[in-house]
């Protein structure tokens, strides 16, 4: 999927120049308004006529007027920019949401496939079984009554152990207990992957709400399981006192999402896709004073050298089409610094592996998802 | 017979053994979980069949498929996965006869397996079993395989453009229709219908197994048949193909003769191969035998690969149809008689009365030109 699609007339990179040229416009007119300012300032503390500094300063002032009015309506057209530029983050985030969906769709479909295969199996052993267990008490309460009644039961044992025998019921008697308790277990986990969907895919409110952060992050687990299972154990070690942290649920999940797939990419390329051996991902927070942080460390690949400065630029990726378009980092740094006013870093070892640190304030600045036009200065 | 199933979720393993307990199967099974632990068992006994999950740690479905086509080229290979992702499922294309989707009935199951058995009981031959278990696909004639290529260069080419060069292939047909009848690819509809089946699985599908999944091949390796004698049995088969279906008509569905009638010499591409002639010491001998058995292989190799029944059989038997049960103008019997009129052979006038072929024999054989 390109941008361009995505976000109608103009592209995150088109937007993103615009608002860099209208910004340099500004910081222009800016300048000249300075200048005019200071010679106003300075022509008046020089010798001159009276009249000659009020004429100058009429004329200084009509200049700035015109001017002021200038800047006005250029800053007008870069709110008008920004805000665009933010409609089209917000979609790009919608966009790399759908996708990273997409992708995981179909490892969803085999973790619900699989517990499906043996619920199924086991429903219909169950089934089958029961059928033979029926029809074997039926013989013997058939033998119950004929003994109550005084009759002769001769005809009747042999039916009884007929039955016994076609029916399995030794077999049934230790088996029966466990289809059913495995298909049990079977329904719970796609009941669990289900609402674990469910809930990373809930639209949230647009406003930060104060969230759990590792219920947060074990469902985005659940959801991702399909990517790492093969390949890593998954560790999540929060701190049990963390306090609710205010975020945009869905954005802070995105993030997280896309940082467990980084890591668990990474893994998969030390250990040949999973067939050399397993990896870790370690999911770890801390409660500060007034900010909390999370720290995700894989043992993967590590990030060399020469990609540290780009791995947060958008469309920066090495993977292969398909695996990655560069968005993810991107796509947590403005998630992460500019709705949140937290900060994303990481720490690399080629070889050993990364850990990306991310901080949240612990209270809202109140600014994060607002209209940016107020921002401006 | 010994059967293998082997998957890296333990429940589905122990939710199989109860159900093929409860069902009564009469073979031997085994369970491993994982690859490693499979490649373990096959080294320790003589097994028959082998259905393998796709993904799981460490060795996967494909990486072991690929071993046991190697090393026990005459196990039958079944995938049954849970995965949906084409992208993953072209890896098993070239290593399975079968793909199976999960969930999958172990009812369905056993009737996949018993299939299988008769298969082998009806030829009969572990050597023959060896070689057809191997192919990954048939050659296909040079000249179609270029018109395909050009076809799938074409962005717009659609799902009839590629069927109309598609069903003058015995090579391509019987690849497409292995997938076809896979729950894999659909939802393990029957389909005899060759156009149907490459509509079915849409250009996208059919792009990328020619690309990635390479099913498709023209012959070209030094020791296999050469590009001409490929060509004209290609040919000949779709003569052999257009007559069944004219003759077909309102006995039996046009379509399926068409696609028995294109795939009823496939044994000869298998016999005439390069496989075929590893020599073991006496081989005259075997290529003696083989031509005999040319019907039987490649009812072997359409069964093996799951295409529809009444296909395999008018395969089996179009050389000899009073040998099946049905002995009205079936499936069979329409191949037999257009491969008969398109060889030049003289068909027994008595036996076609007999099943009921009313027509007289000139009016059969005008069907040809
Ligand atoms: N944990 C990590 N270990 C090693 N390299 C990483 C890690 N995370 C990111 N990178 C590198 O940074 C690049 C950019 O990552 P980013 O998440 O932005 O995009 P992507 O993963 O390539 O694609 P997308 O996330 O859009 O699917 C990656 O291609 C990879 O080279
Ligand atoms: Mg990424």
């Amino acid at each position: 999927m390109t941008t361009g699609t995505v976000l109608g007339e103009l592209s995150l990179p088109e937007l993103t120049l615009k608002v860099d040229a209208l910004e340099r416009k500004l910081r222009a007119k800016e300048k000249t308004i300075r200048v005019l300012i200071q010679r106003v300032e300075g022509s008046a503390s020089e010798v001159h006529s009276a009249f000659w500094v009020l004429e100058q300063n009429i004329a200084l002032e009509k200049m700035v007027v015109k001017r002021t009015a200038e800047i006005n309506a250029q800053k007008e057209q870069l709110a008008q920019a920004l805000a665009e530029l933010q409609g089209a983050q917000a979609k790009l985030l919608q966009a790399q949401k759908l996708e990273a969906i997409g992708q995981l769709a179909a490892g969803i479909a085999h973790e619900v496939n699989t517990p499906t295969q043996y619920v199924s199996d086991n429903t219909a052993f169950a089934k089958r079984a029961v059928v033979g267990l029926i029809e074997t008490l039926q013989a013997s309460l058939a033998v119950v009554q004929a003994v109550q009644e005084g009759r002769d039961t001769s005809t009747l044992i042999p039916c009884v152990d007929s039955l016994l025998k076609t029916a399995k019921i030794p077999y049934l008697l230790v088996q029966l207990p466990r289809a059913l308790d495995q298909a049990q277990e079977g329904l719970g986990r796609v009941a669990t992957i289900v609402q674990a969907m469910k809930e990373f895919s809930h639209p949230s409110s647009a406003e930060k709400t104060p969230v759990n952060l590792r219920e947060a992050i074990e469902t985005t687990i659940a959801v991702a399981r399909h990517e790492w299972k093969y390949l890593a154990d998954v560790d999540l070690a929060m701190d049990p006192e963390m306090p609710p942290v205010p975020v945009l649920r869905n954005e802070f999940n995105q993030v997280i999402l896309n940082l467990i797939v980084n890591a668990a990419h990474a893994i998969g390329g030390v250990t040949a896709g999973g067939s050399e051996g397993r990896g870790k991902i370690t999911i770890a927070g801390r409660t500060g004073v007034d900010s909390v942080e999370i720290r995700i460390t894989d043992t993967g690949s590590g990030i060399p050298l020469h990609a540290r400065a780009k791995v947060f630029e958008p469309f920066y990726t090495t993977k292969a089409v398909g695996k990655g378009t560069g968005q993810g980092l991107a796509i947590a740094y403005s998630v992460i610094v500019d709705k949140h006013q937290g900060s994303i870093s990481f720490e690399t070892e080629p070889g050993q592996g990364t850990t990306f640190i991310i901080t949240l304030p612990l209270r809202d600045a109140g600014l994060g998802a607002a209209a940016p036009a107020k921002d401006i200065p | 017979m010994k059967v293998l199933f082997v998957d890296d979720e333990p429940r589905v393993l122990e939710a199989l053994e109860r159900s093929l307990f409860q069902l009564d199967v009469d073979w031997n099974v085994t369970f491993a979980e994982g690859g490693q632990a499979a490649l373990r068992e096959l080294a320790a006994a003589r097994f028959d069949v082998v259905v393998s999950d796709m993904r799981m740690p460490g060795m996967d479905g494909a990486a072991l498929l690929s071993q046991v086509c190697k090393k026990y080229p005459h196990v039958v290979r079944i995938v049954l996965s849970g995965q949906t992702d084409e992208a993953e499922a072209f890896r098993a294309v070239r290593v399975a006869h079968q793909f199976l989707a999960k969930p999958f009935s172990s009812e369905a199951l056993r009737q996949v397996i018993e299939r299988a058995r008769l298969l082998m009981m009806g030829l009969g031959d572990e050597r023959l079993q060896a070689i057809v278990g191997r192919l990954e696909h048939l050659p296909s004639a040079p000249q179609l395989m270029d018109d395909l290529t050009r076809a799938l260069e074409d962005e717009a080419t659609t799902a009839e453009t590629l069927a109309a060069i598609v069903r003058q292939d015995p090579a391509m047909s019987s690849k497409v229709l292995q997938l076809v009848n896979s729950s894999f690819f659909s939802n393990g509809a029957s389909i005899s219908d060759i156009r149907a089946a490459v509509v079915r699985l849409g250009t996208k599908t059919v792009r990328a197994l020619a690309t990635r999944g390479g099913a498709f091949a023209a012959s070209t390796k030094p020791g296999e048949l050469s590009s001409a004698s490929v060509a004209t049995a290609q040919l000949r088969s779709l003569a052999t193909a257009r007559v069944a279906s004219r003759i077909a008509k309102d006995k039996v569905d046009p379509a399926a003769a068409f696609a028995a009638g294109l795939l009823c010499d496939v044994g000869e591409l298998i016999l005439s191969g390069p496989m075929s002639h590893e020599s073991d010491g006496s081989e005259g001998e075997h290529r003696q035998r083989d031509a005999l058995k040319h019907a039987e292989v490649g009812a072997f190799f359409l069964g093996l690969w799951g295409l529809p029944f009444p296909i395999v059989e008018a395969v089996a038997n179009h050389h000899a149809p009073s040998r099946t049960a049905l002995h009205g103008p079936g499936l069979p019997q329409v191949v037999w008689l257009a491969a008969c009129l398109v060889n030049g052979n003289e068909p027994d006038t008595s036996y076609l009365r007999h099943i009921g072929f009313e027509g007289s024999l000139s009016d059969y054989r005008a069907m040809t030109e």
